[in-house]
């Protein structure tokens, strides 16, 4: 489970100027960075982005990832990554692949806050995810108040030693 | 140690076979430290490292030297490295409030674990062959086994696939073994000691 006090406090930021960015990048973008793609991955991903990767990241760079993020997790304000894709497929290939023994090519993938972005399922084919919203956060938070509206206030004030007085006798007496 | 005992255990060193270093891998509480424990305590009688139902318990790689397995005939002898659970993510808070941990235990322990994660990270540089822990209750497709999987598959690296906790009604290697056909797959409970013989052959068979 996430901690809810830390979604709270990192969800103030992005949330409060209109929701959570979600940017998608062009094979050709993230090509053009070489070896910088992991620095402005982790970069957006801190700033509170879910970045959709046209063409994911190869195993090794999805490793990388993963060293440079736990390197870099901050206990307050960032607690990693969050990678659902088809990245790296290792569970069907063509024969071809096979014979050559060669990888299959990244495929789509999402990455995103693991305080915001969540997996719920996933198989070879299909991956479920969702993205934490402040109004699920608060709904999480007050689903065991009532709301009370300002006529109720009033009428509950007005009634304020409107009341019978009842006295409750003691076990003494 | 003489001088000349010395001298002579380094000329055999030069000539003895390299030792094969297993690294065995895979998430946070897939059962890795467990079935390090099962295989240590097989063929040493002594175990490797703590486990604990709180993930994250192994936070530095551990090594037994020299452990030597005898089966389907053969008799050979591995390094076997316990390493930490590799993850994406490590929040302090699920120490604290999924398992009443004081706050500042759970800070320190998510701080060693994320260089846990570092450290077994660089020892897929070191070993030769990877035993794969998941856990058979679990969806294997988490995005750690892929990773390392293809990982392991772009080093070239032997890997068998441990199905653990089969003693789990939940269990379920098929699942695995249709997610991941192309690598060998042996369902085992490294706590109960079940397929530990199957496991033993499989090493000979991959790892030789």
């Amino acid at each position: 489970m996430i901690g809810l006090e830390l979604r709270r406090r990192v969800l103030k930021e992005p949330l409060s100027k209109g929701g959570i960015s979600i940017d998608l990048i062009s094979t050709e973008r993230l090509e053009e960075m070489g070896r910088e793609k992991i620095r402005f991955i982790l970069d957006s991903v801190k700033d509170g982005k879910v970045l959709v990767l046209e063409k994911g990241l190869t195993s090794s760079e999805e490793l990388e990832l993963i060293k440079v993020t736990m390197s870099e997790i901050d206990h307050d304000s960032f607690i990693g990554v969050e990678t659902p894709g088809f990245t790296g497929n290792v569970t069907r290939r063509t024969l071809l692949q096979r014979l050559l023994r060669r990888p299959p090519p990244p495929r789509m993938m999402v990455v995103g806050p693991a305080h915001l972005l969540k997996t719920i399922k996933k198989d070879g084919r299909t991956i479920e995810a969702i993205i934490l919203t402040r109004a699920s956060d608060e709904e999480e938070e007050i689903s065991d108040e009532i709301p009370i509206s300002e006529d109720e206030i009033e009428i509950m004030e007005s009634m304020e030693g409107a009341g019978p007085d009842i006295e409750i006798p003691s076990d003494e007496e | 140690m003489g001088l000349f005992d010395s001298l002579l255990k380094g000329l055999l060193g030069l000539f003895r076979k390299k030792q094969a270093s297993i690294g065995i891998y895979g998430p946070p509480n897939a059962g890795k430290t467990t079935l390090a424990n099962r295989i240590s305590r097989d063929w040493t009688g002594k175990p490797m490292g703590k486990t604990s139902e709180i993930p994250h318990e192994t936070r530095k790689a551990k090594e037994r030297k020299e452990v030597v397995i005898k089966a389907a005939g053969s008799r050979i002898s591995f390094d076997i490295v316990d390493t930490p659970g590799i993850a994406t993510k490590i929040d302090f808070h699920n120490f604290v409030e999924d398992y009443g941990m004081d706050e500042d235990k759970a800070k320190q322990r998510a701080k060693e674990a994320t260089e846990g994660v570092i450290e077994a990270i660089k020892w897929l540089d070191k070993v030769d062959g990877v035993l794969l822990v998941m856990d058979a209750a679990e969806d294997p497709f988490n995005q750690v086994n892929v990773t390392l999987l293809g990982n392991l598959e772009a080093r070239k690296l032997p890997t068998i696939i441990v199905a653990n906790k089969m003693d789990l009604d939940e269990a379920s290697p098929a699942t695995i073994r249709d997610a991941f056909p192309q690598h060998p797959t042996i369902p085992v409970s490294a706590l109960a000691g079940y397929g530990m013989d199957n496991l033993y052959k499989a090493m000979m068979k991959y790892f030789r």
